[in-house]
């Protein structure tokens, strides 16, 4: 099964979660994302995520400017964001143990 | 933080990603490529490559749920569709020209006006034959621009667009009424029926030629003294002051002499003691014309005619009935 299609139902909240604890900016979401084996994921999905969960009220930003090159620009989630996280994460819950149920019942 | 050095091709990179979000608003834009070239640099120091800049600028596009890029058109109108585009994306970022922009764009609703007359007026020339005037003449004309109105306002509202191939044909429209519309508003301003009599002959207007009465000129003028009796050498004024003379410029004041026209008339004007030839002095003389290329019409009174005055229309009026002791007064 192509990991990539599971991802894009579950990117928003992936992302918001790697963001919960530490700001980021977006290459590093990526790699937090992928060193949380994730490693399929796609930077312009995630760029794009940011700036819609951003657009959405979920993520603030702020520049942070580079000496050497280009800015950076960091998200952080917000209040609203969390309360998103929240919620998806009991539905996420909810649904991979329906899953779970569901493909084990099926195997046995 | 890891060092992130601009590295030449990011840069590239960057700007092409860009330019396939030409279509999208500028702020949008900003706001998603905001920190990108960091991250490329960051990725390719990681040991990323570079993946190609449409897939890249439509993922970011999907991820960030902006609307899809409107399906590339094929050649010229893909490409100009483009330039007009990124021109407008570059006239934005101009505080000024923004603003001209807005007011520009306010004024569209006068163009759907102005694009439905010019395509009403072409085609009730064509099935009414009705080629003058800036208002339809018939009440069939009058449907055909209520119609044209009514298409064109919805058209510039986005309702009741025909398919999406066809758009292009829109836009020619548009560009073809633009161009034919200082045409046909010279053909529909100078073909005023204002101008026109009914049956479609040229009236000339009337207004600062001379006396006029009831839309007729006058050429001379007799009058007769109290007693009923033709007088001659009257001198005519208005309530200001201004001469009442007839219009005499050329070929206006010519008048045949007997019915083969064989040779013309010309008024002559009268010659007042202080050297000053007046038009307003009654009945005017006529004298036979001659050619002179100095006038306007070609035509003046032969110096060497002899001027006479044109038999008056009544030999004798009624006098004026007066009162008793004016007669009385006249008696004594």
């Amino acid at each position: 099964m192509d990991a990539t299609q599971l991802l894009k139902g579950v990117l928003d909240v992936a992302v918001l979660a790697v963001v919960e604890d530490e700001d980021g900016y977006g290459y590093d979401v990526v790699r937090r994302l992928r060193a949380a084996g994730l490693e399929e994921v796609g930077e312009a999905s995630v760029y794009g995520t940011l700036r819609r969960l951003y657009a959405g009220g979920a993520l603030t930003s702020y520049v942070v400017p580079s000496e050497e090159g280009p800015h950076r620009k960091y998200y952080g989630i917000t209040p609203q964001g969390r309360a998103m996280l929240d919620t998806q994460r009991k539905l996420w819950s909810t649904f991979a143990s329906t899953m779970n149920d569901l493909l084990e019942g099926t195997a046995a | 933080m890891t060092t992130t050095q601009l590295h030449p091709e990011v840069a590239t990179f960057a700007a092409q990603v860009r330019a396939e979000l030409a279509d999208l608003p500028a702020d949008d834009v900003d706001e998603l490529l905001d920190g990108l070239e960091a991250d490329l640099a960051e990725s390719l120091e990681d040991g990323g490559a570079l993946p190609d800049a449409a897939e890249y600028a439509a993922e970011l596009r999907v991820a960030a749920g902006l609307p899809v890029r409107p399906a590339p058109s094929s050649g010229i109108v893909g490409d100009l569709r483009l330039a007009v585009g990124r021109s407008v994306e570059r006239v934005r970022s101009n505080a000024a020209a923004a603003s001209t922009l807005e007011f520009a764009t306010s004024l569209r609703p006068a163009w759907w006006l102005v694009r439905a007359w010019v395509a009403a007026w072409l085609v009730s020339g064509l099935l009414l034959g009705q080629t003058r005037g800036l208002m339809p003449a018939s009440s069939y004309g009058v449907i055909v621009l209520a119609v044209f109105v009514l298409v064109s306002v919805q058209w510039g509202r986005g309702l009741w667009l025909p398919a999406r191939g066809t758009r292009g044909w829109l836009v020619a429209g548009n560009v073809l009424a633009l161009v034919l519309l200082p045409f046909v508003l010279e053909r529909a301003v100078e073909g005023d029926p204002a101008y026109y009599g009914d049956d479609g002959s040229y009236v000339e207007d009337l207004s600062g030629a001379g006396l006029v009465l009831d839309g007729t000129p006058v050429a001379n003028i007799y009058a007769y003294g109290a007693d009923g009796e033709p007088i001659s050498g009257v001198q005519l004024f208005d309530e200001s002051g201004r001469p009442l003379a007839p219009q005499h410029d050329g070929y206006q004041s010519e008048i045949c002499a007997d019915e083969t026209c064989e040779y013309t008339l010309t008024q002559v004007p009268a010659l007042l003691e202080n050297g000053v030839a007046a038009w307003n002095v009654f009945p005017l003389s006529l004298a036979r014309s001659t050619w002179d290329a100095s006038t306007d019409g070609g035509l003046a009174a032969d110096p060497t005619a002899v001027p006479e005055v044109p038999p008056a229309p009544f030999v004798k009026v009624p006098a004026i009935a007066q009162k008793d002791e004016e007669v009385a007064q006249n008696n004594d």
